[in-house]
Formats: C-alpha cells, structure tokens, sequence
C-alpha cells in the first residue's frame, strides 16, 4: 500500500554526450549550486526582494507537486489515498531536489507541515520554503495552497497551510502576538472569513 | 486331705528333736566349749532354712491344747497343687479422715513447685492475650498451698483485657434462582439502536485533510 511508485535511480537523466540534465519523463533541469541560491535569495533584489524567492520556491514546489501527483494518481484526492502514502511520495520527491523531509500534524481542521531544518530551511529564506510548500500543495492537490510560517524550534521549521484567506490571517495574527493555538482556534471559529475584506 | 492330731503331735516332736539338735551344733553352743571354729563346724544354712534362733526350751513350748484338734480343720492347705488356691476376697481399705492437727499444720506451710518449661510453653501457647502476658513478671517459683483452693471462675489478672473478637468471615448466600430469572431479561433487553453493526470510524484520507485545511472555517 506504501509502496513507493518513485524510482530514484530513473528520476534523473544524465545525458553526457550532450551536456543534458533531465528528468526521465521530461522537462530539463539545472544543477543550481545550494550556497549560490542562498546568496541570491538573502541579497534580494529591490522590491521584488521578498517576492523572488517566493517566486523560486513556488515554481520549485510546483514541479515537484506535480510528480507527486502523477505518482499517486490524478484522483488521488478522491480515492481512498492515506497522509501516510502522500507523505512518503512528497519525502521522496523533496529529497531527489535536495529539499529536504517533512511531516505533517492535524490541529483539527488546520493543517501544519513540519520541516526539517536540513538542509533546506538551512537558507533561512522563509519566503522561499513558504513558496515550495504552496508550490507542492497547490499543484499536487489542485486546490490554491499557502503557507506561512509560524514556529521554529531550532530542529524543524513550522508552517500552517491553507487557502490565501487563512495563510494572510495567520500572519496578521501572528504579527499581533497570537500564539499558534488562538489562531488554530480563531481558523476554527471563522474569524477569518469575517475579516477577509482586511487582508483583501 | 487333713492331718490327724497324732500326726501334728509327732512332726511337732520331730521338729523340737530338730531344734535342739541344731541349737546343739550351733556356733553359739560351740563357742561356749571352744573359741574358734573350724570350717567344719559352720553351719551352712540353705535358702529354705531360716537362721534358727534361739530355741525354745522344753519348758518354754507350749502344751497343744486339746480344742487345737477341733480347729485343724481351719488350716487344712491344699495337699494338691491342681487344686485351685481359694482366696478370700479382701475388703477395700477405706482411708480414714486426716487427722485435723496435720491439715492445720499443712496449710501454714507451703511447698515449692517449680514450674517446668514445658508447663510454661504450653501456657504461652494457650495464651490469648500476649500483651498482657508480657506485663507479667515471670515468676519461676510458686507457692502453693497443700490445701488446693477452690477455683473461681474469674478471669486472671493476665487477661484483663477483654478479648479481641476477630471478624467472621462473611459467607455469601447464594442468590436465590429467581433472582437469576429476573435479570435474564434486563441482560438480554437491547434497545434497537444497538442491533446494527458497528463500524469503525473510517479513516481520514489525505484528500480529506487537505481539502478540511483549504476551507477551515466554512460551515
């Protein structure tokens, strides 16, 4: 039932005669030095300074969300699909692109993605990592995912994922002091939704 | 078979002749002639023989009388040894009283009984009350009066305290068998909403939780 339908050893394609990287079913890659990423991401560039690596995480996250689907099924959100084996393909595909492992809690409704510090978060670009995580959600279950950032205890990174309208609340609320488990309460209550014209 | 006075009279003769014969050739008379005995002249008695002393003179032994023939009959002895010994049945000795003097004298001396060690195991195994024992100085030796006082049925002071009464072990009584019947009915009533299977709670998938995640809030 786990079985893993992702085979490391043909995920990449390595063709030397051409000087060609791939993926085997497609789609060229290049092999982006981690230490270089992380020194365009921290320098930013302007007013797109935040929003370039969320850009990069998003588009990142989106091909990896997308293998993640077609691993499992188009109808994966409708079959009978565990948390286990979506997170055992989602594992697989973030470590393949370096990205590291992540685990995911319930806190009823809410949804919260833990991520390991290594190596990924190690660029401490959180707009990047909250770009892989939409990136990966929103493509793998075709519903529009964020994420936002909301713990870190110095081993993993935190982070609710949601629609637009919880992910921007979550931050206002997290801006004004909330704790995660007021905000998990007020997500529940649906004060989000009343305030939605705030962050709109 | 009974002796004829004349016989008596001749054995009495004869055991007279005996005596004076022997009363002759005893040690005595022959010290009186000589001083020292020879080994000869020791009389050798037999186990039967009692040492004969000293014999009666002619004058001295009296005259049968004549009504000794009248109670002969009387110690007639069993000339037969088949002939069963009759023996008269004697009378049971009853003790006379005691003397006053003696039990006054016994009562104002009393005797030592020094208690055993057995006797004080055996009273420390009979002993219910060993705290009350143990206040007790031992006392190896008692007093005790000849005359046995009469016991009362007081408690001693080594049981002052009251016993303690354990609990009884509390037996149930086995239920009557209607009340077995009564309840059959109430085991085995079962409200409907019961009767249908129950299902486990179906797990979550991940399209649930993800889709939840996306419209948290929405009724």
């Amino acid at each position: 039932m786990n079985k893993l339908k992702i085979d490391p050893e043909g995920y990449f394609r390595f063709d030397l005669e051409k000087g060609d990287l791939s993926y085997r079913d497609g789609g060229r890659l290049l092999a982006y030095p981690f230490e270089a990423l992380r020194k365009v991401l921290e320098t930013g560039l302007g007013s797109i300074r935040k929003t370039l690596p969320y850009s990069i995480g998003l588009h990142l996250g989106e091909e990896c969300g997308r293998r993640v689907k077609s691993a499992l099924g188009a109808d994966f959100m409708d079959s009978d699909t565990s948390p286990e084996q979506f997170l055992a393909h989602l594992n697989a595909v973030l470590a393949l692109h370096g990205l590291g492992m992540v685990s995911l809690e319930t806190w009823g409704e809410a949804l919260l993605v833990d991520w390991q510090i290594e190596p990924a978060a190690a660029l401490h670009v959180v707009e990047f990592q909250e770009g892989v995580l939409a990136g990966v959600l929103s493509a793998a279950t075709g519903e529009p995912f964020e994420a936002a950032s909301v713990d870190e205890d110095g081993k993993s990174m935190r982070f609710l994922a949601g629609s637009t309208a919880i992910v921007d609340m979550t931050k206002i609320w997290l801006g004004e002091g909330c704790g995660l488990g007021e905000i998990v309460d007020r997500l529940h209550a649906g004060r989000h939704l009343e305030t939605r014209g705030r962050v709109e | 078979m009974a002796l004829t006075s004349e016989e008596q009279i001749r054995k009495l003769e004869e055991m007279l002749a005996r005596m004076e014969s022997r009363r002759q050739e005893s040690p005595a008379a022959k010290a009186e002639e000589t001083d020292e005995l020879s080994d000869d002249e020791v009389l050798v008695l037999t186990e039967n023989e009692e040492i004969p002393s000293e014999a009666p003179s002619e004058e001295e032994i009296p005259e049968i009388p004549e009504e000794f023939e009248e109670r002969a009959p009387a110690i007639e002895m069993a000339a037969s040894p088949a002939a069963p010994l009759e023996i008269e049945p004697v009378a049971p000795v009853e003790p006379g009283p005691v003397a006053p003097e003696f039990l006054a004298r016994a009562a104002v001396t009393p005797i030592e009984v020094r208690v055993s060690p057995v006797a004080e195991n055996l009273e420390t195994t009979l002993d219910l009350y060993p705290a009350a024992k143990a206040k007790e100085s031992p006392k190896p030796t008692r007093a005790l009066p000849l005359v046995p006082e009469p016991r009362t049925p007081e408690r001693p002071s080594a049981m002052a305290e009251p016993p303690v009464t354990l609990p009884q072990p509390v037996v149930p009584e086995p239920l009557p068998r209607a009340a077995f019947e009564a309840a059959a009915p109430i085991a085995h009533a079962r409200p409907a909403a019961f009767e249908g299977e129950i299902r486990p709670r179906k797990p979550r998938t991940i399209g649930d939780i993800l889709r939840s995640a996306s419209r948290i809030g929405k009724k």
